[in-house]
């Protein structure tokens, strides 16, 4: 039964997709102190498209995510080879200031982490930060339309000088896309967006996942294959670190081509 | 026989009793279990521990609490043995002259406890006397005041005895030593009393279904409890041990004229015999110019010690790696180990001539000032403000971090937008600990902030001498002749009592904003 109803979210949501390449990246490594996380990954995401990332815990998925804006810079130990190219240009090339970088590829994390800040304050922090706004009003607009962008204005057009942390979990979660979406990014990085939140929360963060389709490219970080099926058009599944199939989220999930692939989705291995 | 018991050797008794217990109720536990074990509910072991624990705790616990009362007992019975018509508290005729009645009455209650303060020293002489082996406690009985030349005899023996040994001293003090000697023989005897009767209920109680493991637990839990009772109680008592000076201090001195009196200049005056005209102490007792001067070197103190250690925390939790603050951390809290007396040092022959040499010598006269203290107090204090904040900007979770660098601000903008306003409310607390410990601070201050004896106002010159709290306790405890029934001495009680109470408020401050930043992320 669940098949079907999957498939015809396979029907609906999966078939469309930009076929221009956004971020494509070439041989990367990732090395953990002595581990090798990351295993020669080759893998061309399309802009305006959702692309999922599955896999087992530890498969080097979330690690691999965090190299496409940087943040495994953060990390002392963490060292990344190969090359990563945003519109062309590589990203870990020396001319390339990381700070900027992430304020073109946002990111949104497992847990919601809102800043101890008001509503209002949460959304305009990005903005602020890069002088987007030239003026109170222009301030205002931004985080309207941020908040809007996010599925949250109706709840908190009357509360944006509460703190942000007093909102729920599925709230707090769209807080932070909103926050994500108000520096104007070009792509959006999710890492597990939906682990910390309980199932309605996540619908309502799942429906939103595919509007921001239409105006960023979207990278998402999943334990669960259905809100993978569910959500994205391109799936690439990892495993020990190796990046074993990459395809089409319909094919991935009907008809995968790896045996490695076929025993996750269908719950052997995991 | 009693000189045997003491104390010391009731502990080591009831200790070798313990020992046995352990030994024994592990027997009987084993022969009771008849061969078969498992019939036990509790392990021989654990039946050992509880004789031993209901041997030992509760003789042990009486015993600190004997060595803790026992002088407050005896302080009790001597106030009480000494009637109000003792002669030696009348107060001569013309020492009455002119005086209200209100002041002859303040003056008898000091020869009161004057004299009271005599007969317990003679007390104590006299045991000296007799350890030093010149009499036995037989001929002491009949020792008359006027027999010989006692006073001489006593002090030739190395005694400290009061003004004068009057009849009614000695008799006062014989019977205040046959009271203590009581005392001394009754703990001890208590205490192996209980532990014997402990011992043998212990014994007796094991049986196969006895649960020794949950008493055994029990007796744990209340040792632990005793514990921490311990510690408050050790503040209770500080504050009982100041309050009672104090408030004679207050009634004979003034509130009004402590808090608000703009000199300090004490002159030895005796307690409860104001000096000058209308019965007025000379002795001029004002907390203002010492408080000005301990808040004064405490706020230059913070000024160095808050920028230094919170960037110090910033740079060691957000911007060092591994190696570094590997290195730095241990280096900075070798800096919090240096005892305050060297800090004083390095102020009174470093710092001092250096800040001279700087500012030159109209503007600061003397190498010891305001400055002086507060900057050497201020280093002192760093790695106290970088660890605190260090701490909780750490608590801060990883998730901040990362919020914040994933929307593209720098590690700068991280901290001072994200990092320090969500740990604010820990580091004030850790802020307002340092001036609680800079208010108290001691050794600093009397080698490097001046030594006046005498002030009048307030020093407003950053780089002049200044006398704080701290300084005037350790001058008026530590000699200048005033003795210690002197109004000056109480009145270091007073400060002592205020001082107590100020870092008391900062420290409950402290707390509560600590409590409140760690509501923020629970």
């Amino acid at each position: 039964m669940e098949d079907t109803d999957m498939n015809d979210m396979l029907m609906t949501r999966n078939s469309v997709g930009s076929e221009d390449i956004k971020i494509s990246a070439r041989h990367v490594q990732v090395f953990y102190g002595d581990t090798h996380a990351i295993k020669d990954v080759d893998v061309d995401i399309n802009d305006k498209t959702v692309t999922a990332f599955i896999g087992p815990s530890g498969c080097g998925k979330s690690t691999f995510l965090r190299c496409l804006n940087r943040m495994n810079d953060t990390i002392d130990i963490a060292r990344v080879e190969g090359e990563i190219l945003l519109d062309g240009e590589d990203i870990y090339d020396k001319r390339v200031d990381p700070v900027q970088l992430r304020a073109k590829v946002g990111m949104v994390f497992q847990k919601p982490n809102p800043f101890p800040k008001s509503i209002y304050d949460n959304v305009a922090y990005g903005p602020k930060i890069h002088g987007l706004a030239k003026s109170k009003g222009e301030l205002d607009e931004i985080v309207e339309k941020s908040l809007r962008r996010a599925a949250l204005w109706d709840e908190a057009k009357d509360r944006l000088d509460q703190p942000g942390t007093g909102l729920s979990g599925g709230q707090q979660q769209r807080l932070c896309i909103a926050r994500a979406v108000a520096t104007n990014p070009e792509v959006l990085l999710m890492d597990e967006p939906c682990s910390a939140l309980d199932p309605i929360a996540t619908a309502q963060v799942e429906e939103l996942i595919d509007e921001l389709r239409e105006n960023f490219s979207v990278v998402i970080v999943t334990h669960s294959m259905q809100q993978a099926a569910r959500v994205s058009q391109k799936t690439a599944f990892f495993h020990l670190g190796n990046l074993v199939e990459f395809d089409d989220t319909t094919k991935i999930f009907s008809n995968p081509e790896d045996p490695r692939t076929e025993s996750y989705i269908t719950g052997r291995i995991g | 026989m009693s000189a045997l018991l003491t104390l010391p050797t009731a502990l080591l008794i009831v200790f070798i009793l313990a020992a046995v217990g352990f030994v024994l109720g592990r027997k009987r536990a084993i022969s009771a279990a008849g061969g078969d074990q498992s019939s036990l509910h509790s392990l021989p072991k654990q039946h050992g521990w509880h004789v031993a624990l209901a041997t030992a705790a509760p003789a042990f616990v009486l015993i600190i609490f004997w060595s803790f009362f026992s002088g407050l007992v005896s302080n009790i019975y001597v106030e009480a043995i000494v009637p109000d018509d003792q002669p030696e508290l009348r107060l001569p005729l013309d020492q009455r002259e002119g005086l209200s009645d209100r002041e002859i009455e303040i003056r008898i209650e000091g020869r009161r406890d004057l004299f009271i303060a005599n007969v317990k020293s003679l007390a104590v002489a006299i045991d000296g006397y007799i350890a030093n082996g010149n009499a036995t406690e037989a001929e002491v009985g009949n020792w008359r005041a006027d027999l010989a030349p006692l006073q001489e005899r006593l002090r030739a023996d190395g005694q400290v005895v009061g003004a004068s040994v009057t009849q009614g001293a000695l008799t006062h003090a014989l019977s205040l030593r046959s009271f203590n000697r009581g005392l001394a023989v009754t703990g001890p005897a208590l205490a192996i009393a209980l532990s014997v009767i402990g011992f043998a209920l212990s014994l007796a109680l094991i049986k196969r279904d006895f649960r020794a493991r949950i008493a055994v637990e029990g007796w744990a839990r209340g040792f632990l409890v005793f514990a921490s009772t311990m510690a408050i109680l050790t503040t209770v008592a500080i504050l009982y041990a100041l309050t009672a000076p104090s408030l004679t201090f207050f009634r004979e001195y003034g509130v009004f004229n402590f808090l608000f009196g703009l000199e300090w200049a004490p002159a030895g005056d005796v307690a409860g015999v104001p000096e000058g005209h209308d019965g007025e102490y000379e002795s001029a007792l004002g907390f203002l110019p010492l408080i000005w001067g301990t808040l004064y070197i405490a706020l230059v103190a913070l000024l160095v010690s808050v920028p230094l250690g919170l960037f110090a925390a910033i740079y060691l939790s957000e911007f060092a790696s591994k190696r570094v603050r590997a290195w730095v951390k241990p280096a900075l809290e070798i800096l919090a180990g240096v005892p305050t007396i060297v800090y004083g040092i390095f102020a009174l022959v470093t710092i001092g001539p250096f800040l001279q040499a700087v500012v030159g010598s109209t503007v600061m006269p003397n190498t010891v000032s305001v400055v002086t203290a507060g900057t050497v107090m201020g280093m002192m204090l760093v790695p106290f403000v970088s660890s605190l904040s260090d701490d909780v900007i750490n608590a801060v979770p990883q998730a901040m971090r990362d919020g914040s660098l994933g929307l593209g601000a720098t590690p700068s903008e991280t901290v001072l937008q994200v990092i320090l306003p969500a740990a604010l409310p820990g580091i004030v607390g850790a802020i307002v600990l340092a001036a609680s410990r800079a208010i108290g601070e001691t050794m600093i201050v009397v080698l490097a902030a001046g030594a006046l004896s005498n002030v009048t106002g307030l020093e407003p010159n950053p780089f002049g001498a200044v006398v704080t709290v701290t300084t005037r306790i350790v001058a008026v405890l530590t000699g200048e002749g005033s003795g210690f029934d002197s109004i000056d001495v109480l009145a270091v009680f007073a400060l002592a009592f205020t001082l107590f109470f100020i870092t008391l408020g900062l420290n409950l401050l402290a707390q509560r904003m600590v409590a409140k930043y760690r509501e923020q992320y629970d």
